[in-house]
């Protein structure tokens, strides 16, 4: 595959300045095609969706000033069109290649054992500690929700969710946000993190 | 009412599509949509760790559980977010098992926690007898040959289990009124299949209590049904939710757990 030259700067501010009127807007735009992409390419089997949302954003940006005159419409489903290209350029060459799969499941390489079993511990340890930053609502929340014997229940989620005198959805939301933090703690507990990975251009 | 079955019928073609198993002009409209509106984007997102929630709590039907592992456990943010879930289960099962919360607020005030462990003691002393004394009579309410012919029982025929991770069908709960003259309530419980070796029963008082555990107990053979028949004593059916677990044991000796039933006691 040929190495196409990285989007510059100036790709990228017109790019934002595509996807909308102001920062905030443009950056909520991004955010979400961008997990719309790794969606996409979740749904096609792929381990490496979320490289693969990277490669359509720099795609995109490379062709932004053609694309801002030629098209109009909502850019999201620019991108839908690019990331459905990109999986039958993938296609075609694992058929080229003869490959019987569409797509290869790669496997990650196998840690050791013993350095397997201290990451789970700093993990462990993670968790604790991010769970007792928790609200002491949201803490016995998270403690109920994820008990072994509440779960057996039928219908577990609307008995929480009576118990808090809140609908299901409602339950559904507050959960998602408070795992999407805990996960978000132990991510910057464990290193992980990605105050480096804002949007910026590859430079 | 029909906002709610709109928004279940939705939910499961979300997670039709999550786990591969609608069609391609389907697929397209639901990405389309994920595309275009990030309230359906997070509906999505919610969907798919609520699977992984059921993959983790191994509540996920057999071929659902493979399609979710083959399609869902795929990338480095999936795997990181499974790993995640199954330490908070952890987490979560350990502090549960602690004996009480109580203790994390007062273990710095001597005091207190002397007062907190002497009340705990009695609590617990009182609980155990009180136990041990039902254990014994529901063990003797349930001698093998006992339980079908005993007609002055008050009946509670309950429902016919569904697996726990069928998605959000209206059942009503069912609530039990027990007369003052009754003396013997009888559980009864239909058997959908039929090749276990024995059944293990347990009655919980919600949220938490374990009133009694009965083992190896076989199903009766009715006209048109097998029933598994539970006798308890009707002073210990108090007023408040009940929830009955049941377990089964396989010829190869693997047990099996069947789900619960949930009753409320007025």
């Amino acid at each position: 595959m040929h190495k196409h030259p990285d989007p510059t700067k100036e790709d990228f501010k017109l790019l934002m300045k595509w996807l909308g009127p102001s920062d905030e807007a443009a950056g909520d735009k991004y955010e979400h095609i961008r997990q719309s992409l790794v969606k996409f390419f979740v749904g096609r089997g792929c381990w490496d969706a979320e490289d693969l949302a990277d490669e359509a954003f720099d795609r995109v940006t490379r062709k932004i000033s053609e694309v801002t005159i030629d098209y109009t419409g909502d850019p999201a489903l620019y991108f839908y069109g690019v990331a459905k290209l990109m999986m039958m350029e993938r296609r075609r060459q694992d058929t080229m290649r003869g490959d019987p799969q569409i797509i290869e499941l790669l496997v990650p390489a196998a840690t050791d054992e013993v350095e397997e079993s201290e990451q789970r511990d700093r993990k462990l340890e993670c968790l604790e500690r991010c769970v007792e930053e928790l609200s002491e609502e949201n803490r016995k929340l998270v403690l109920d929700y994820y008990q072994q014997e509440k779960r057996a229940k039928i219908d577990f989620r609307r008995r929480i969710a009576e118990r808090l005198g809140i609908d299901l959805q409602a339950l559904r939301v507050r959960m998602f946000r408070i795992r999407a933090s805990l996960f978000k703690c132990m991510e910057k507990c464990l290193g992980r993190v990605s105050e480096c990975n804002e949007l910026s251009p590859k430079s | 009412m029909s906002g709610t079955n709109e928004h279940d019928d939705e939910q499961k073609r979300i997670r039709g599509y999550l786990l591969g198993q609608l069609p391609a002009d389907e697929c397209q409209l639901i990405e389309e949509k994920i595309f275009t509106d990030p309230a359906f984007l997070a509906d999505v997102q919610m969907t798919e760790e609520e699977l992984l929630e059921d993959y983790v709590f191994k509540i996920l039907p057999p071929e659902e559980s493979e399609r979710f592992a083959s399609r869902l456990l795929v990338t480095a943010e999936q795997k990181h977010r499974f790993e995640a879930t199954t330490a908070l289960k952890k987490y979560a099962d350990n502090e549960a098992a602690k004996i009480s919360p109580f203790f994390r607020h007062v273990k710095s005030r001597w005091g207190l926690a002397v007062a907190a462990t002497i009340i705990v003691a009695i609590a617990i002393g009182i609980w155990m007898r009180r136990a041990t004394s039902l254990d014994r009579e529901v063990a003797e309410l349930n001698v093998a040959g006992q339980s079908s012919n005993t007609q002055s029982d008050y009946r509670v025929e309950l429902p016919r289990l569904r697996l726990r991770s069928q998605p959000g069908e209206d059942i009503p709960e069912q609530r039990v009124t027990i007369a003052r003259q009754d003396n013997v309530v009888q559980l009864r419980v239909p058997l959908e299949a039929a090749s276990y070796r024995s059944y293990e029963v347990t009655l919980i008082r919600e949220p938490d209590s374990s009133l009694f555990t009965l083992r190896d107990r076989s199903p009766v053979e009715t006209a048109h049904n097998k029933l598994l028949i539970i006798r308890v004593p009707a002073h210990a059916l108090t007023p408040g939710e009940y929830r009955l677990v049941l377990k089964a044991t396989r010829g190869d000796g693997q047990v099996d757990d069947l789900g619960s039933y949930l009753f409320t006691v007025s």
